[in-house]
C-alpha cells in the first residue's frame, strides 16, 4: 500500500448501469487492485469496446481507450506494443470478447503480450436488450429465442487452456476481496491473462442470478496445481471453479517489440536507401 | 533513344531476378530505366513478363513496343512475338524455328542448367548496350553473395553469353550509348521500396497489416529493414485486427501504418470511422487492384477512389493522397504521416499495382528533405495544466495532442460521442459542439490542399485530366505529340480529398476541350470532378482489363480525341 488510494481513481461521470448490476462490484475491484499495486491513473490503460462492461473506465479516472464493439483486444495489443510500460487491461463482455471479437481473443492468446483481459460474463447481451450470448446455456429463454437457446455455449476457459494461455482465472463479481487478489495476480503475470468474471444480469438473465452463481460455483482448492492442464480440465467438468485455475510459463511477446515508438534515424535510413545502387 | 526489352517466361523461371540485375546494371552504367511487370496470381508456371525500358532520357510509363524479346518459355514467346518490331531481335531459351527473327539461341551455349538462362540473356543485352564485362561480373558477384555454390555457374553462363553476343551483328545493331547527362549514383527501386522508405522518413514506428497483393511489399520491406528503420511490423490475423491494432498503437504514441488493397480496406472501414471519431493519427495504404471482390489480384486499377474518400460510416475529416510515380511514393507517403498527426486524422495513400511493382532509376532519396516534426504537447506543457482535455474545443478544430503515460494526466478517448474530457455523452449541446469541432478541421485541412500539378496549362487548348499513376503515360504522350505539332494541357491530381467547392473550375472552363482519363470500369474520378467543379467533360477514357495503360494506346486514343 502506498502512493494511490481508491479515491484517486474517482470519476464524476454519471453512472448509467442498472442499480444492482454486478459491474459495480467489478469497478470497485479494479480501483482497489490498481491502488494496491501502486499503478496510477496515468500508468494504466483500460481498453474497452461497446456494451455495459465497456463503460467501466468512464466511471473511474484512468487512461481510457473505449474503441469498437468486440475490437478491444485488438486495440489493447496495439497499445501494449507501442508502449510496453503501460499496464493494459481490457474490460469487455461475453458478447464482445467471445462473439464479435472471438478471432482477436484466439490470436491474442497466441501473441501472449503482457495484458490482462477481464470478461464480464453474464451469459446474456445487456445493452442490446437480452439476446443470448456465446456463453448462454442451452434452453435459456430470451426475447429472440422464446423456445430457448438451441446451440451449445462456448467454453472460454477450456478454449484458453487448450491454447496454453499464460494465465486463466475465474471470478464471481460479488466477491470483491477475493477478486482483488485474482486481478492482482493476473496483472502481475507476465503474459496474456484471462479473467472470466461471472456476474448476474439482473435485468435480462433471470436464470443465472446471484443465488444461482452462489449455488453453482466453488473456490479452487489450495492444493490445485494450475500448471497441470489435465487436472484443470477435470476441475471444469461440473460446477464453476473460482480462483486461479490455470497457468503456463512462457515468455511474453513484449520483449520482442522494441522499436514501436522510435523514429527512424538518418544513418539507418541512408543505409537502406543507399543499398539500391 | 531507348531499347524496350521484354523478359517473358513462366513464374519461377527467374525473370524477375534477371530484370532486377539488368535494371541495376543499366542504371549504374548511366541509363534511365523503367520496368513494369505482368504476372499471374500463381507461384509457378503460367505466362509472366517483365518489360524493361532502357533509355537515354528519364522514362516512367509502360510501353507496348518490344525491341528485344527474351523468351524463356514457348507460351511466353508466342504471346509476345507480335509485339516485337521489324528489326527487333529474339533471345530465346526455347526452340524458335518459326520466329522469323534474328535469334540468339541460349541453347547453343555450353550450359546444362536452364535456370541460368535469364542471367545469360542479361549478359547478351549487356553486350548490346556496350556495358563492360567486369561491370556485369561485379553485379553478379553481389547478387550471389553468400551463395557461392551457384555463383560460378552464373558467372560462367554470363561470360559465355557475353562473348558470343559480341559477334551477333543483328543484336549489336540495336546498340545504344548512355546519355552524357545521367543520374549520379542512381538507384534502382520499386514503388513498394519507395513507399516503405517514405514511411520510414515520415517516422513510422508501428505497422500492423495482413498480406494482400499488391500491398504486401510495404509490410515485407519494412519488416526486412525493421532494425535500420526503427519500426515494428506485426502481421495481424485479419484486416479488422490490423486497423484496430494501429488505432491503439497510435493512441499510445506510435506513428502507425496499415497497408492493404480494396478488399482489405472493406474490412477496415469500421476502424477508419473509429480513428475519425477518436481523432488518432493514422496512415492507411491502399494499393489498388481491379475488383469487385477478388477481381484480378496481381493486376492494376484505379477503382477505389470513391471508396477511399467515403469508406466508413458517419462523417469525419480525412485526407486522400495519390502518388503519381515512384518518387512521389516516397515524398507523399512521408507527407501523409505529417498530415495525419498535424490534423489527428486518417490519411489514405492510394497507390496501385502498377505503381507498387514497377521499378525505376532514381536519384537517392534525401532524408533531410522530410519534416520530422511531432505535434504532441511536451511533458512540461502537460504538467502545467490542471486538467488535460483530449477533445478541447479550439478554433481550428484540432485539440492539443497527448499520449497516455506521457504525464500525470490520463488520456481518454471514446468511440461514442464524447465531451471534451473524452467521456461518453448524450447531451445534445455537447454532441453538436463536438461534431462542429471535428467538422472545423475540414476547413483547416483545406488550407493544406495543394493545387494540382500541371504541364503546359494555358487557356484555349485541350486539357487532359488524370490522377495518380495514370500521370506517367499522359506525361510521355504529351511530349511525343508536341513533336508532332499537337498540343494539350495536362493536369494531374495527387491531393484527391478534401477538395474546395470551386476547385479548378476556371481552368476547366477555359480549355477548348476536356478529356478525363482513369484506369477504372466506372467513373469514380469523373463523377468526383463533376461534383466539385460542376464541369461536364467532353471525353472520358477508361480501362477494364487490369493491364496498365501503355504509351502507344494513349497516344492513339488522344490523337483521335484531340
Amino acid at each position: 500500500m502506498g502512493k494511490y488510494k481508491e479515491e484517486d481513481y474517482k470519476s464524476n461521470v454519471e453512472n448509467a448501469w442498472c442499480p444492482g448490476c454486478g459491474n459495480f462490484g467489478i469497478l470497485n475491484t479494479v480501483k482497489q487492485t490498481l491502488a494496491e499495486l501502486d499503478i496510477g491513473p496515468h500508468q494504466a490503460v483500460i481498453c474497452t469496446g461497446i456494451g455495459q462492461a465497456p463503460k467501466l473506465p468512464h466511471y473511474m479516472k484512468v487512461n481510457t481507450f473505449n474503441g469498437l464493439h468486440g475490437r478491444e483486444v485488438a486495440s489493447a495489443q496495439g497499445i501494449k506494443m507501442a508502449n510496453p510500460e503501460l499496464e493494459v487491461i481490457v474490460h469487455g463482455g461475453d458478447g464482445g470478447i467471445y462473439g464479435e471479437g472471438g478471432n482477436h481473443f484466439l490470436h491474442a492468446i497466441r501473441r501472449n503480450l503482457n495484458i490482462t483481459v477481464v470478461v464480464h460474463d453474464n451469459r446474456i447481451y445487456g445493452l442490446t436488450k437480452g439476446q443470448p450470448s456465446p456463453t448462454s446455456e442451452l434452453g435459456l429463454v430470451t426475447g429472440i429465442k422464446p423456445e430457448g437457446v438451441q446451440i451449445s455455449p462456448l467454453k472460454p476457459l477450456e478454449l484458453a487452456i487448450s491454447q496454453e494461455c499464460s494465465f486463466v482465472a475465474q471470478a464471481f463479481s460479488a466477491n470483491i476481496k477475493e477478486n482483488v487478489e485474482i486481478l492482482k495476480a493476473a496483472i502481475l503475470n507476465e503474459g496474456f491473462s484471462l479473467v472470466n468474471m461471472l456476474q448476474p444480469c439482473i435485468t435480462w438473465n433471470k436464470v443465472n442470478t446471484y443465488k444461482w452463481f452462489r449455488d453453482n460455483t466453488f473456490k479452487v482448492d489450495s492444493e490445485h496445481d494450475p500448471y497441470d492442464s489435465r487436472a484443470t480440465l477435470e476441475l471444469l467438468k461440473d460446477k464453476l471453479p473460482l480462483g486461479i485455475i490455470y497457468k503456463n510459463k512462457k515468455e511474453a511477446y513484449d520483449s520482442k517489440v522494441a522499436r514501436a515508438r522510435v523514429f527512424c534515424g538518418k544513418e539507418g535510413f541512408n543505409k537502406i536507401a543507399g543499398s539500391f545502387g | 533513344m531507348e531499347l524496350n526489352i521484354r523478359l517473358s517466361g513462366a513464374a519461377g523461371q527467374g525473370i524477375q531476378t534477371a530484370n532486377d540485375i539488368l535494371g541495376k546494371l543499366a542504371t549504374r552504367s548511366g541509363y534511365f530505366c523503367y520496368s513494369f511487370n505482368d504476372a499471374e496470381s500463381r507461384i509457378r508456371g503460367g505466362i509472366n513478363f517483365n518489360h524493361m525500358r532502357v533509355s537515354t532520357l528519364p522514362v516512367s510509363a509502360p510501353r507496348e513496343r518490344v525491341d528485344i524479346l527474351i523468351a524463356l518459355s514457348s507460351p511466353g514467346l508466342e504471346s509476345n512475338l507480335s509485339k516485337l518490331v521489324d528489326n527487333g531481335v529474339l533471345i530465346s531459351g526455347v526452340k524458335t524455328e518459326t520466329a522469323g527473327k534474328s535469334t540468339f539461341e541460349l541453347g547453343s551455349l555450353d550450359i546444362t542448367n536452364k535456370k541460368v538462362y535469364g542471367l545469360a540473356a542479361v549478359a547478351v543485352v549487356s553486350s548490346i548496350l556496350n556495358i563492360a564485362l567486369p561491370d556485369l561480373e561485379k553485379i553478379i558477384k553481389e547478387q550471389f553473395k553468400g551463395k557461392e555454390s551457384i555463383l560460378d555457374i552464373n558467372l560462367d553462363a554470363a561470360r559465355q553469353a557475353y562473348s558470343m553476343a559480341q559477334s551477333w551483328t543483328e543484336g549489336a545493331a540495336l546498340s545504344l550509348n548512355p546519355p552524357k547527362e545521367s543520374l549520379q549514383q542512381g538507384k534502382w527501386l520499386s514503388g513498394g521500396d519507395a513507399f516503405a522508405l517514405g514511411a520510414a522518413a515520415g517516422g513510422v514506428s508501428f505497422v500492423a497489416a495482413y498480406p494482400m497483393s499488391p500491398a504486401t511489399s510495404i509490410m515485407t520491406n519494412l519488416s526486412h529493414w525493421s532494425k535500420e528503420l526503427e519500426v515494428h511490423v506485426e502481421q495481424a490475423e485479419s484486416e479488422v485486427t490490423a486497423i484496430n491494432m494501429v488505432a491503439g498503437a497510435s493512441y499510445a504514441g506510435a506513428r502507425a501504418l496499415t497497408s492493404t488493397s480494396g478488399g482489405g480496406f472493406a474490412l477496415m472501414t469500421e476502424g477508419i470511422s473509429l480513428t475519425g471519431m477518436i481523432e488518432t493519427p493514422l496512415v492507411v495504404a491502399i494499393a489498388q487492384r481491379p475488383g469487385p471482390a477478388t477481381g484480378l489480384p496481381t493486376r492494376t486499377a484505379q477503382g477505389d477512389l470513391r471508396f477511399a474518400i467515403h469508406g466508413g460510416h458517419g462523417f469525419f475529416p480525412r485526407v486522400v493522397l495519390a502518388p503519381k510515380n515512384i518518387n512521389d511514393n516516397f515524398t507523399i507517403t512521408s507527407e501523409a504521416f505529417d498530415l495525419a498527426e498535424k490534423y489527428q486524422i486518417p490519411v489514405i495513400v492510394l497507390t496501385d499495382q502498377l505503381l507498387q511493382d514497377s521499378k525505376q532509376s532514381l536519384k537517392n532519396f534525401d532524408f533531410d528533405s522530410i519534416s520530422q516534426k511531432r505535434y504532441q504537447l511536451s511533458r512540461e506543457e502537460l504538467e502545467k495544466l490542471d486538467v488535460y482535455q483530449r477533445y478541447r474545443f479550439t478554433d481550428d478544430g484540432v485539440s492539443p495532442l497527448a499520449y497516455p503515460g506521457q504525464s500525470s494526466h490520463p488520456v481518454v478517448v471514446d468511440s461514442d460521442e464524447h465531451d471534451q474530457d473524452g467521456h461518453l455523452t448524450e447531451s445534445a449541446e455537447i454532441s453538436k459542439k463536438m461534431a462542429e469541432k471535428r467538422h472545423r478541421k475540414l476547413k483547416t485541412i483545406l488550407q493544406s490542399c495543394k493545387k494540382p500539378e500541371s504541364w503546359n496549362l494555358k487557356p484555349g487548348i485541350p486539357l487532359v485530366l488524370t490522377w495518380g499513376s495514370t500521370w506517367g503515360v499522359v506525361n510521355e504522350v504529351q511530349k511525343r505529340l508536341e513533336k508532332q505539332g499537337i498540343e494539350f494541357a495536362h493536369v494531374n491530381l495527387s491531393w484527391m480529398w478534401p477538395l474546395p467547392a470551386d476547385f479548378f473550375r476556371k481552368e476547366l472552363e477555359q480549355a477548348s476541350k476536356t478529356i478525363i482519363i482513369e484506369h477504372s470500369v466506372g467513373s469514380e474520378f469523373e463523377s468526383l470532378m463533376r461534383e466539385v467543379t460542376l464541369h461536364d467533360f467532353d471525353h472520358a477514357v477508361r480501362k477494364m482489363d487490369g493491364r496498365p495503360f501503355g504509351v502507344e494506346d494513349i497516344e492513339v486514343e488522344l490523337k483521335e480525341l484531340l
